[in-house]
């Protein structure tokens, strides 16, 4: 049976929004991180490859949270699932100091 | 109209018709590295297209329909088939090359060619090349394995020629269909065997509209041309003070007229530490130095996409440097004036007629 999406909330950079031009506080119904980018990706077009390669390897530059705990670097990232509540922060790597 | 990609962004540089006064515009892209930008005029109406390498969030193409005053991230921008076996994936757009009937082509690296025919709202790639039963033997130049050249004959725009670095020339007389290598002639400075099937580093190509079928190529080591749209290629550059360099320009009403911009050393430095552009006006039987308003005592370089011509009479060339200026001469190269300073590093020039 497949599992109802919850509700969680989505905060990303303000780099992000921008460059997407979306809300950079959003609620999404979802239970994976692969969900999350899915619905997201629905609502702006782009989404996903912001976030993620074509080969599915989350970009190098990008941190994804869920809650406190760092996810981007895991094989598996977009497996993790999601709970009820939880918090999904979608982050920029600090970085530019050779620009 | 001069179109300025920068590691910090895209601008603009709007002339007047005297070509005397300029008005810079920008920085787009919230400072983005930007590779290419280039105007489309087929349409009528030009389509201004920018290669935006954003260090975050991916390499994207944007898009500007009245001329810069907006732009907007594309519907689309180059990608590798999700389901390619080798994990590739698009690192940067490297060079943007519309082909005069509302095809874009696009460079990439890793090297890979694509195409876009409904103004960057869908790219398809050319598998073919882009899985070429040699890619894994490719090895990368000190800037990335990168497709940055793309020539399409105006004549047969099924015959299509690329440059990749470190892997030379490869051409389709199919419109992408097949490709094979054609760096007969081209040196290969670096390797045992100095004229090996491929892997020259071949750093730029241009052609003059009107007699497509001769290229000049600037080389990694070497400057050629060839009579057969590179079928096989002869060396030009023995007469320079140096025969490395990384762009090379014709003149868009005078076929033989070619421009070029010498570097010599690690340093990649103009000859003696003076800038100096070199001309040929006869294909490569002679150059002679230019060098009048170009300053001594330089120690910048110009990258491969870093000199535009312009179909003006006399013809104008626009070259940005690695320290963001851009120098200007609106006779041919005869004399130069700077057209504008502390610019970022400067990747990319291309002019629009408006």
């Amino acid at each position: 049976m497949t599992e109802a999406p919850v509700p969680v909330t989505v905060r990303m950079t303000e780099m992000l929004a921008r460059h997407l031009d979306c809300q950079s506080n959003l609620t999404v119904d979802a239970n994976s991180l692969d969900d999350l980018l899915s619905e997201l990706d629905r609502r702006y077009p782009g989404f996903r490859d912001s976030v993620c390669d074509e080969a599915g390897k989350v970009r190098v530059y990008v941190n994804l949270f869920v809650n406190r705990e760092l996810v981007a670097s895991r094989p598996d990232a977009l497996m993790s699932r999601l709970s009820d509540g939880d918090e999904v922060y979608i982050l920029a790597s600090v970085a530019g100091g050779a620009r | 109209m001069l179109l300025v990609g920068t590691m910090k962004g895209g601008f603009i540089l709007d002339g007047d018709a005297s070509r005397k006064k300029w008005k810079l515009r920008g920085p787009f892209f919230d400072g983005y590295e930007t590779y290419d930008m280039v105007g489309d005029p087929s349409a009528g109406k030009p389509v201004l297209y920018a290669a935006v390498n954003t260090w975050t969030w991916g390499p994207v193409i944007y898009k500007s329909t009245d001329l810069g005053k907006g732009w907007k991230r594309a519907k689309a921008s180059p990608r590798f088939s999700p389901k390619n076996k080798e994990g590739l994936a698009v690192k940067r757009t490297w060079n943007l090359q519309p082909d005069g009937e509302g095809r874009v082509y696009a460079g990439a690296e890793p090297a890979a060619l694509f195409a876009t025919d409904d103004e960057s709202s869908s790219w398809e790639g050319f598998e073919s090349l882009n899985y070429h039963k040699t890619r894994k033997t490719w090895n990368p130049g000190a800037g990335g394995l990168c497709l940055h050249t793309i020539v399409v004959n105006p004549a047969n725009r099924k015959k299509i020629r690329v440059g990749i670095s470190s892997v030379g020339v490869l051409g389709s007389d199919d419109g992408g269909e097949r490709w094979r290598f054609m760096n007969k002639g081209i040196r290969a400075d670096f390797l045992p065997n100095k004229y090996p099937e491929y892997g020259q580093c071949v750093h730029k190509m241009d052609f003059h509209p009107g007699r497509p079928e001769t290229l000049f190529l600037q080389n990694h080591g070497g400057v050629y041309i060839s009579k057969d749209f590179g079928e096989t290629w002869n060396e030009i550059g023995k007469r320079l003070p140096s025969d490395f360099g990384f762009p090379i320009s014709v003149h868009r009403g005078q076929p033989g007229t070619a421009y070029v911009f010498p570097l010599v050393g690690m340093g990649r430095f103009p000859p003696d530490g003076e800038f100096q552009a070199w001309v040929t006006r006869d294909s490569g039987k002679s150059w002679t130095k230019s060098d009048r308003g170009l300053p001594k005592h330089a120690y910048f370089g110009v990258l491969r996409e870093a000199v535009a011509v312009d179909g003006e009479e006399p013809g104008g060339v626009y070259c940005g440097t690695t320290t963001g200026q851009i120098y200007f001469s609106r006779n041919d190269a005869k004399s130069w004036e700077k057209m504008v300073d502390n610019l970022p590093r400067i990747n990319s020039l291309s002019h629009l007629a408006v």
